[in-house]
C-alpha cells in the first residue's frame, strides 16, 4: 500500500508542474510563450500568474477542509459550507454591496458575516462546553438556509443591478486584482492547511469515533475546536475572495481516499497536490474554452469532477 | 537692425508656428488614433456612428449593430470582460455602462486602465453623452451633427404627441420576460421612450429600473397595448389568450400585442432610439 | 496507600442532571480477570465510561496507580490503559493494519512516524488475533467479527497495563468467543495483563474472572468470585429469571442452566 501512495504522489507531483506552467502560458489572450515574458505583457503575466495561485490555494483549502469535516463529523457527505459560511459570507457582501461599500472592502465583508454565521452555529450547537457533533450539522444546516433565505428576499425587494454583482460571487471566480488580499488569504490557507497535516493521525482515531479518540487518550474537545476553528477561517476567507466554489472540498477527498486509502498523513498530502492540478485545470478551462466570455468555475468542477470520481469509483469496485 | 537679423527673427517665428501648430496637430491626431473598447452595445453603435469603426479594437459579445461589429475582437460577456484579452489588446481608452459593469469598472480602473462609464437615465442625459463621447475621440462635429439629427427627430415626435390629453393616450404593459413576468419601470430608458412615444406606462410608478410585476396588477391597470421585448415561438396573441384572466384586457381583446419591434431600438440607450421611438409611436397610435 | 491497580471509593455518575450509577466502590487489583455482568440498564457501560475518561464528570474518588484520575492527563493515561468498546465503525475503509497501527498512537509523538518495532506490535496483535490474513483488507468489508477482533487487536497494540473491554464477544461465534478469551487468559496469565471485562454471558463470566461485579439497578448488587456471585438466588433476584447453577465438570466453576419456559 505505501509504495503504491508514493508512486501516486509521485505522478501528481509532476502533473502539478506540468499543469502550473500550462496555465501561465495559456490563456485568452493569444500570446505566444516565448513573448510572454516582454515588458509589455507584464501585467497580464502577473494576472495570470495571481490567478494559477489563487486556483491553487482555493482547491488546497477547500479540499483539506472537506477532509477535516469529513473526518471529525463522520459523515462522508460533509463539505467546507457546511457549517454555513457560504450563505453568511453571501449575506455580508450583498448587505455590503446595498449599503454602497467599495469593491475593495467586499471580501472583508464576506469573511467578517463568514465569521459571525460561525459563530452562531457554534454557539447553538455547544452544550456544556461540548460541541456535539450531529448538533452543529443541523445547526449549521438551519443556518445555511435561513440566510439563504434571506438573501433571495433582500434580492428580490430591491434593485435588479445587485443581483448581478452577488451572481458572480456565487458562481466564483479565480481571478483577484488585490495582492494584499491575495497574500493574506494565502496566508491564512497554508498556515491552517499546515496545523492540519499535524493533526493526521488525530484525525485517523476521530473517524472511529470521538470514544475511541479518548481512548488513545486525545483532548476531543480541544482538538475539535482547533481543527473546526481552522476550516473555519480557511473556508470564510476563501468564500469571502472567490465566492462560493462546489464539489472540490466533498469529491476531491473521496477521490483521494481511493488512490491512496485512508490514512490521513498520506491522504492530506495527495490531496493537496490533486486539488491544486485540479483547479488549476478547471480554471484554464473556465478561461480558455469559450473564450473570452468566462464560465464560472464552479459549473466546470462540478461537470470535470463528477466523471472523473465516477471512473475511479468503478475501477475501485472491479478490482475487488 | 540688419536684414540679415530681421530674416532670422522671422525664421525663429515661423519655425515655432510651424512647431506648435505641428505640435496641436499631432496631439490632435493623436487623439483621434485612440485605441477605442467598447463593452456597451449601445456605445458601440454611437462610435460606429461617429465614424470611429476603425479605431475600435475590441467589443463586448453583446454587441451586434452595425453588423460589421462581427468581425471585431470580442472582450468578454456583457458582465464579465476579460481582463487578459482587453490588456492584450492595449487599449487607450474602455467604454462601459454602469448597473452590472460597476464592479468591472472598478477593476479595470483598479489596473491603470482609462475607462468612461456612461448611462443615460433620460433623452437628454443620452445626448449628452453622445456630446461627451465626442470629445473624448476627437469627434466633435461628428457628435454635433448626430444630437442634432437625434434632437430633430425626437422634437418632430415630441410636436406629434405633446398636446395629446393623458385619458387620450394608451396605456402601455412592456413585457420584457414573461415567466417571471418582468417590466420596466421609473428610471429605466425605455421607461422614457414610452413616454415620449405618446404612451403611459403602467408600471411607471414602480421605482425600480427593472422588477417583476404582478399579474393581477396588469389586469387591473387594464393596458391597451402590450409590447414583449422577447421572441417567443407561439404567437403574442395566443400566448396573452392562454393566461387565465387576460382575454378581459383590452390590448388581448383588441389584439394589440406587438413583439415585433427588435427590441435593441427600444431597450438600447443608442443613437437607433429615434427609429425606435418611431416604431412605438406607431403601434400606439395606428390610426394616425 | 493502596496497592490496588484501580480504585473506586463511593463513585456516583450519569449523563448530564440525571445520575445513572451510585455508590460504586470496589478495587481491581493488578492481574485481576474482572468480569462485569447485569441485566440490560444496570449501568455496566456507564460505569465502563467513566473508568476509561469518556464522561469526565463524577462524583466521588477514583484512582489508578495511587494518583487521582482526573490528575491524569490523557495521553499518559491511554498508554497505559486500553479500551475495546462495543462498536467503532467507520464509513472510511482503514486496513486493519492501519486500525491496528493506530493502537500505537499514545506512544508516537506528534512529529514521530510509525517505526520497525510498532509495524512489528501491530502485525502481532493481528496474529494473536486470527486476523493477520486481513492486514490489508479494507475493514468495511469483513464481518462483524471479524471487525471486532481486529479493534481487540489494536487495543492490544496499544501494550496497555489494563484493558477494558465492553462485550466483545457479541458479534463473535462460539469458536472465536473462546478464542479471545483464551487469548485475553493468556495474555493476563503470561503477561500479568489487568482485564475489566463487561459480559453478557454469565458462564463466559463464571469460567474465565477470577472475581465477578454483579451490577443492578446503578448499584454493585454483588462482589466476589464467581461461587460467591453466580449463585442461582442473586440472579433470580437480578435478572428477575429462574436458572439452575451446576458445576462445569471440568473447571469446577459455576456454570447456569437456563430454565425455559416448558420446563418450569
Amino acid at each position: 500500500m505505501r509504495r503504491k501512495s508514493r508512486a501516486s504522489i509521485l505522478i501528481l507531483t509532476v502533473a502539478f508542474f506540468a499543469m502550473f506552467f500550462l496555465c501561465i502560458l495559456k490563456g485568452t489572450a493569444p500570446i505566444p510563450p516565448g513573448e510572454l515574458f516582454q515588458p509589455q505583457f507584464h501585467t497580464i503575466l502577473f494576472l495570470r500568474l495571481l490567478r494559477v495561485l489563487m486556483a491553487i490555494i482555493a482547491g488546497i483549502g477547500l479540499s483539506v477542509s472537506g477532509i477535516v469535516l469529513q473526518a471529525l463529523l463522520r459523515n462522508p457527505l460533509a463539505e467546507p459550507y457546511l457549517l454555513g459560511t457560504s450563505s453568511g459570507a453571501g449575506l455580508g457582501v450583498l448587505l455590503a454591496i446595498l449599503l454602497g461599500v467599495s469593491s475593495f472592502l467586499l471580501p472583508l465583508a464576506g469573511f467578517l458575516t463568514a465569521l459571525i454565521t460561525l459563530f452562531l452555529v457554534y454557539r447553538v450547537a455547544v452544550h456544556n462546553g461540548r460541541i456535539p457533533i450531529h448538533t452543529l450539522v443541523l445547526s449549521g444546516a438551519i443556518l445555511s438556509v435561513a440566510l439563504s433565505a434571506i438573501i433571495v428576499f433582500i434580492i428580490s425587494i430591491t434593485a435588479n443591478e445587485t443581483l448581478h454583482d452577488v451572481m458572480w460571487w456565487l458562481w466564483g471566480s479565480m481571478q483577484v486584482y488585490e495582492l494584499p488580499l491575495f497574500i493574506i488569504v494565502a496566508v491564512i490557507v497554508t498556515g491552517g492547511v499546515a496545523l492540519v497535516f499535524f493533526f493526521s493521525r488525530e484525525l485517523d482515531i476521530f473517524c472511529l469515533g470521538e470514544e475511541e479518540a479518548v481512548h488513545a487518550g486525545i483532548s476531543v474537545e480541544n482538538v475539535k475546536k482547533i481543527l473546526l476553528g481552522i476550516v473555519s477561517l480557511i473556508t470564510a476567507s476563501l468564500v469571502s475572495l472567490c465566492g462560493v466554489i462546489g464539489f472540490v472540498g466533498l469529491i476531491i477527498p473521496h477521490m483521494m481516499r481511493l488512490c491512496l486509502g485512508a490514512r490521513h498523513r498520506q491522504l492530506l498530502i495527495g490531496t493537496v497536490i490533486a486539488s491544486s492540478v485540479f483547479m488549476m485545470a478547471c480554471d484554464l478551462i473556465a478561461r480558455t474554452a469559450f473564450a473570452p466570455v468566462e464560465i464560472p468555475i464552479g459549473v466546470i468542477t462540478a461537470l470535470l469532477g463528477a466523471p472523473l470520481f465516477i471512473i475511479l469509483l468503478k475501477r475501485k469496485q472491479r478490482i475487488q | 537692425m540688419g536684414l540679415y537679423q530681421v530674416k532670422r527673427t522671422f525664421h525663429i517665428i515661423f519655425c515655432c508656428i510651424a512647431g506648435i501648430s505641428f505640435l496641436a496637430q499631432t496631439s490632435h491626431a493623436q487623439e483621434q488614433n485612440l485605441r477605442i473598447i467598447s463593452l456597451a452595445p449601445a456605445t458601440t453603435e454611437i462610435l460606429y456612428s461617429l465614424g470611429l469603426e476603425a479605431q475600435i479594437v475590441g467589443v463586448s459579445t453583446f454587441c451586434n449593430y452595425p453588423p460589421q461589429v462581427k468581425e471585431k475582437a470580442k472582450v468578454g460577456s456583457f458582465s464579465q470582460p476579460n481582463i487578459e484579452m482587453i490588456l492584450y489588446l492595449q487599449p487607450d481608452i474602455i467604454f462601459c455602462t454602469g448597473l452590472e459593469q460597476a464592479r468591472a469598472v472598478v477593476q479595470l480602473r483598479h489596473l491603470g486602465l482609462r475607462v468612461h462609464v456612461s448611462d443615460p437615465k433620460n433623452l437628454q442625459e443620452l445626448l449628452e453623452s453622445v456630446i461627451k463621447i465626442g470629445d473624448i475621440t476627437g469627434k466633435k462635429p461628428q457628435a454635433s451633427e448626430l444630437v442634432q439629427h437625434m434632437r430633430e427627430n425626437i422634437e418632430q415626435l415630441n410636436i406629434l404627441t405633446k398636446d395629446i390629453p393623458v385619458e387620450k393616450r394608451p396605456r402601455v404593459f412592456l413585457e420584457i420576460w414573461h415567466d417571471p413576468l418582468m417590466t420596466a419601470g421609473k428610471g429605466s430608458f425605455v421607461d422614457v421612450m414610452i413616454t415620449a412615444a405618446g404612451g403611459v406606462n403602467i408600471a411607471h410608478e414602480t421605482p425600480r429600473p427593472y422588477s417583476y410585476f404582478n399579474a393581477e396588477e396588469v389586469l387591473y391597470r387594464n393596458p391597451q397595448c402590450l409590447i414583449l421585448t422577447y421572441m417567443s415561438r407561439q404567437k403574442p396573441l395566443e400566448r396573452m389568450r392562454k393566461r387565465l384572466g387576460w382575454n378581459a384586457v383590452d390590448a388581448v381583446r383588441d389584439g394589440r400585442i406587438y413583439n415585433d419591434i427588435d427590441p435593441n431600438l427600444i431597450l438600447r440607450a443608442g443613437p437607433r432610439i429615434v427609429e425606435g421611438l418611431q416604431e412605438l409611436y406607431k403601434r400606439f397610435y395606428p390610426y394616425t | 496507600m493502596s496497592t490496588a491497580l484501580l480504585n473506586v471509593n463511593d463513585m456516583n455518575a450519569g449523563y448530564g442532571k440525571e445520575t445513572i450509577i451510585k455508590n460504586i466502590s470496589f478495587a481491581v487489583q493488578q492481574g485481576d480477570f474482572l468480569g462485569i455482568i447485569g441485566p440490560n440498564g444496570s449501568g455496566k457501560t456507564t460505569l465502563l465510561k467513566v473508568l476509561t475518561r469518556v464522561i469526565p464528570h463524577y462524583q466521588g474518588e477514583i484512582t489508578f496507580e495511587n494518583t487521582l484520575l482526573r490528575q491524569i492527563p490523557l495521553r499518559a493515561f491511554a498508554r497505559k490503559v486500553a479500551c475495546v468498546a462495543q462498536e467503532s465503525t467507520s464509513y472510511f475503509s482503514f486496513s486493519a493494519e492501519e486500525i491496528a497501527l493506530l493502537g500505537r498512537s499514545p506512544h508516537l509523538g506528534r512529529w514521530q512516524q510509525e517505526g520497525k518495532t510498532d509495524f512489528a506490535i501491530a502485525e502481532e496483535s493481528l496474529r494473536a488475533t486470527d486476523t493477520l490474513l486481513f492486514k490489508d483488507k479494507d475493514m468495511n468489508t469483513l464481518s462483524a467479527g471479524e471487525r471486532q477482533r481486529v479493534i481487540i487487536a489494536k487495543a492490544l497494540a496499544q501494550e496497555p497495563k489494563l484493558l477494558f473491554l465492553d462485550e466483545p464477544t457479541s458479534h463473535l461465534d462460539i469458536g472465536h468467543q473462546i478464542q479471545i478469551l483464551n487469548l485475553l487468559q493468556k495474555l493476563n496469565r503470561e503477561k500479568n495483563l489487568t482485564i475489566v471485562i463487561v459480559l453478557h454471558d454469565l458462564n463466559l463470566a463464571s469460567e474465565y474472572c477470577n472475581r465477578i461485579i454483579l451490577m443492578d439497578q446503578g448499584r454493585i448488587f454483588k462482589e466476589g468470585n464467581a461461587d460467591e456471585v453466580l449463585t442461582y438466588k442473586n440472579i433470580e433476584e437480578v435478572y428477575k429469571t429462574l436458572v439452575l447453577v451446576h458445576k462445569n465438570p471440568l473447571s469446577n466453576r459455576p456454570y447456569i442452566i437456563l430454565v425455559s419456559g416448558k420446563d418450569r
